[in-house]
């Protein structure tokens, strides 16, 4: 059994290259403050989607959302062995930019383009919460 | 494959709204830029999450490892 158990070792070894066994040993864990501000920025998201007729409360919903979205993105940053997730919520942050340049320019967004942005930031902040929230703890 | 299919479905729905003068050009232009970072993160995500796997499985041997010592 034993020998059974160190030819199970030996071969997950000696089928993976080293550099990705290395990345993944040395990945960091779960991080509560990380996912939770992506949830943030989610939830926010899909709650103001009913409000794109208003323009001045869309483009408040962008700026909260741009403010949330630099501060997981600079969270993110420093973390040893937190590369990817910092990868991850860079393009969060550059998303949500998008969509706040486009109020930043004019005084006529249309409410389309509103729905169609934040439904796009609600998916991706979905997926980055799928992979946040399965990292080992 | 599921992933690709969400994304196609999102880009006829930009699509279809440019065509119905639901959005300006430019704000055609700034979807299309969002449907590629949606892109961009579907991909890293997928290697994120095999890494995960990578790392469970590693973990497991070290603990069987372990066991054996």
């Amino acid at each position: 059994m034993n020998r059974l158990k160190l030819l199970l070792v030996s071969s997950i070894v000696t089928i993976l290259p080293g550099c990705a066994l290395w990345n993944a040993y040395f990945m960091a864990g779960y991080d509560n403050q990380e996912y939770a501000l992506v949830n943030t920025i989610r939830t926010n998201a899909e709650l103001n989607v009913v409000m794109c007729n208003d323009f001045e409360a869309s483009k408040r919903t962008f700026e909260y959302l741009y403010s949330k979205g630099l501060e997981v993105k600079n969270f993110t940053q420093y973390i040893p062995d937190n590369e990817d997730s910092h990868k991850l919520t860079s393009n969060i942050y550059e998303l949500i930019k998008q969509g706040r340049d486009a109020y930043s320019g004019t005084a006529i967004v249309s409410s389309t383009f509103c729905k169609l942005k934040l439904q796009q930031i609600v998916r991706v902040t979905n997926t980055a919460q799928k992979v946040i929230g399965s990292k080992s703890r | 494959m599921n992933d690709l299919i969400k994304l196609e479905h999102t880009f006829n729905e930009i699509n279809r709204a440019f065509e119905n003068q639901e959005i300006s050009k430019e704000e055609y232009k700034n979807l299309l830029a969002g449907l590629d970072v949606e892109r961009i993160v579907t991909m890293n995500a997928e290697e994120l999450q095999r890494k995960e796997e990578l790392n469970k499985i590693i973990n497991a041997a070290i603990n069987v490892v372990s066991a054996i010592a």
